[in-house]
């Protein structure tokens, strides 16, 4: 059987979006469908086109990319601590298991309205909500990474004397990277989520508060327009992290496999 | 003199669980022996019979219930006393073979730079020129095992301790691995205790022989080996040879 080519690959990945457009398109002819309603395609793409380049979601855009990069650093950071020493201090993590199952099952998206009660319209609610949403894959995965270590290494660092920094860093850190980064992946596509949910339930711009107020005035283009943005954005941080994942971990079993 | 390695009396007892029903193993009972400078010792046993702790007791990575261990102090002054082998390479998967080597260094906060021309001759001297900037995962399980010895004797150890290091490696490749870490041994001169559970093994490659019996551990036989060196496949037809393997597996049975 011949295989695809290069064309042949682009074609056929196309044929799903183009099919969806045609539907789309037919259903607003067929049923003559409002505006408001549903928006054909090609008013969709001219508002996304004009969304894009107006100063207007530059400003909310950038509201939300300093939400997200602020939230996911706090999540990182306490994420690893956290992770390391219930990763090492087994009879903590068995006292504070069942508290982290709820903790980490409940839908804590549902806590945006109170923290944006509590906190204000303002960048903390956003970042304390993405904090807290990112927190629990990273945390979780960095403990199963960091005992998930051959203790052979531990013993190795124990005959060389190392002091306890050199072994934290050389060996539990870089040895528990690869979930590590799974854990990131993850969090970074939840703290896309959070952000937007958290400008929906109140603030004053990020690309959550414009899709709010598309849904106030009826401007449903501008809702699809700002969603595609919201989805093309998510998509560049998750490839940019990817990218980062392999780079770092091309040492790792995973890494003949992509 | 400090090159010798002294085990005195080492009893090692576990505990499990907890309480009154807590359950004492003894692993290893009264075990007495020395290693002179240079000697290569190895130690044979059946599974379970806790050779592997012992190493580790000598390694310091446990605390002996009783009895204590004397380790011959470091060669050169800001080194250290002891070389680790383990069964598996250990290696980092994420440097390659001559930063795994160098990384003793490394954690000890030294130069690896001016290290590295004795790192490049102990390569040479494993068979190993060329493979310097291999990853791990790029080499034969034999290779990633002679990186290892590699970097346990990167840092000129009094003493090496090798936990069955070559158990894991088919029979072909094991054979060839012995007669490079015999070589290691003539060219560095260094003491080795080789722990293993493959009796033809620690026969060809040692001095004496310290045989260990099972539940509880404790030594039931040092036997001499008085084979020529350097030994080779000869050695293994000298009637010697196979005499003594014979004798230690009835020894063992």
């Amino acid at each position: 059987m011949k295989r695809p080519g290069h064309v042949g690959r682009i074609l056929s990945a196309a044929a799903l979006p183009a099919g969806l457009l045609v539907v789309w398109k037919a259903a607003t002819l067929v049923f003559r469908l409002p505006t408001t309603f549903l928006p054909p395609p090609e008013a969709v793409a001219s508002r996304f086109i004009s969304l894009i380049g107006s100063s207007v979601i530059q400003k909310h855009f950038s509201t939300t990319a300093v939400e997200i990069i602020f939230g996911f650093l706090c999540a990182a950071v306490l994420g690893v601590l956290a992770g390391y020493i219930l990763a090492k201090f087994a009879v903590l993590e068995k006292v504070l298991s069942p508290f982290i199952l709820i903790f980490q099952t409940a839908p804590k998206i549902s806590l945006a309205p109170l923290f944006v009660l509590w906190f204000g319209l303002g960048l903390s609610s956003k970042v304390v909500l993405i904090a807290l949403v990112a927190f629990f894959p990273i945390m979780l995965n960095f403990m199963v990474g960091v005992r998930s270590i051959n203790p052979d290494y531990l013993r190795l660092m124990k005959i060389l004397k190392a002091p306890l920094l050199k072994r934290v860093v050389k060996i539990e850190f870089v040895g528990s990277l690869p979930f590590l980064m799974t854990g990131m992946r993850t969090a970074l596509v939840l703290s896309v989520t959070a952000a937007i949910i958290g400008e929906m339930m109140g603030a004053k711009s990020g690309l959550g508060f414009l899709l709010m107020n598309g849904y106030e005035m009826y401007d449903i283009p501008m809702v699809i327009g700002v969603i595609l943005a919201i989805s093309f954005f998510s998509w560049a941080l998750d490839t940019a992290m990817k990218v980062l994942q392999d780079r770092l971990l091309f040492w790792h079993e995973s890494a003949d496999r992509m | 003199m400090n090159g010798i390695l002294r085990v005195k009396n080492v009893t090692q007892v576990f505990e499990s669980g907890s309480g009154p029903r807590r359950d004492r193993v003894t692993v290893l009972k009264d075990i007495d022996f020395e290693v002179r400078e240079g000697e290569f010792v190895s130690i044979i046993g059946p599974s379970g019979c806790g050779k592997s702790t012992l190493l580790k007791i000598i390694a310091g990575l446990i605390t002996p219930t009783e009895g204590s261990v004397e380790v011959p102090s470091a060669a050169a002054p800001g080194s250290l006393p002891i070389g680790f082998v383990f069964q598996e390479s250990v290696l980092l998967p994420w440097k390659t073979a001559l930063g795994n080597a160098l990384f003793p260094f490394e954690v000890m906060g030294k130069d690896t730079k001016a290290r590295e021309p004795g790192v490049r001759d102990l390569f040479r001297l494993a068979g190993l020129s060329g493979f310097e900037n291999y990853y791990p995962k790029q080499l034969s399980g034999g290779m990633r095992q002679r990186v290892s010895i590699v970097r346990s004797l990167s840092y000129d150890p009094a003493l090496l301790l090798m936990d069955e290091p070559f158990g894991a490696i088919d029979a072909i490749t094991r054979d060839s691995l012995n007669d490079i870490l015999l070589d290691m041994w003539r060219e560095t001169k260094k003491t080795i205790l080789f722990v293993t559970h493959d009796i033809a093994e620690a026969v060809y490659l040692s001095d004496r022989v310290i045989v260990l019996g099972t539940k509880p551990g404790r030594i039931i036989e040092i036997a001499m080996v008085d084979l020529d060196r350097p030994r080779n496949e000869d050695t293994k037809l000298d009637p010697r040879f196979y005499g003594l393997v014979k004798k230690l597996r009835e020894r063992l049975k």
